[in-house]
């Protein structure tokens, strides 16, 4: 393995960088079957984004919404969408889509 | 504190999941995740994957208060 890892400048910089990101909001272990659910439906659409090589305005396309609105799908910072909207997004990636009670 | 156990801890909780990067350079993508949860605690750990290569790097990761 030939790891070429950043040098300490460029690390300093990302973090610093990144200090700002909101990036991606994990699922809490006492999360419920909707918001589990749901966390479900934006990795999809993550899935989805990197087996199409797609960045983020193509979804915005694809999708017909905004590229902010995909962003924070994304990032599975959901609070602002409805189920109802994630399922008819995520139908237009996936039209097979089934939902199924377990 | 965060130690290297703790660190193995939050990038065990990354296992089956799928994140999109929050910036690229060169080989590497950086990935952010926020609200990893340990004992109650929550916490934020950035990472970077190198392209063709098989290893986690460990950007930082510290405790959201």
């Amino acid at each position: 393995m030939n790891m070429g890892f950043p040098s300490e400048s460029e690390l300093k910089k990302i973090r610093k960088k990144l200090e700002k990101a909101q990036g991606t909001l994990m699922l809490s272990p006492n999360a419920t079957p909707l918001e589990r659910f749901r966390w479900d439906i934006c990795q999809k659409f993550v899935i989805y984004k990197q087996e199409h090589e797609l960045s983020v305005d193509e979804m915005a396309k694809l999708l017909g919404t905004d590229k902010a609105k995909v962003s924070k799908i994304l990032r599975h910072r959901i609070e602002s969408f409805s189920t109802d909207r994630l399922l008819e997004h995520l139908q237009i990636l996936y039209p097979d889509t089934k939902l199924r009670v377990a | 504190m965060v130690d290297d156990s703790l660190i193995l801890k939050l990038v065990s909780q990354l296992s089956g999941k799928s994140f999109d990067p929050e910036s690229e350079g060169g080989p590497f993508q950086y990935f952010v995740a926020d609200g990893l949860e340990i004992g109650k605690k929550k916490y934020r750990l950035i990472w970077l994957l190198e392209k063709d290569q098989i290893y986690i790097g460990v950007v930082n990761a510290y405790r959201r208060r």
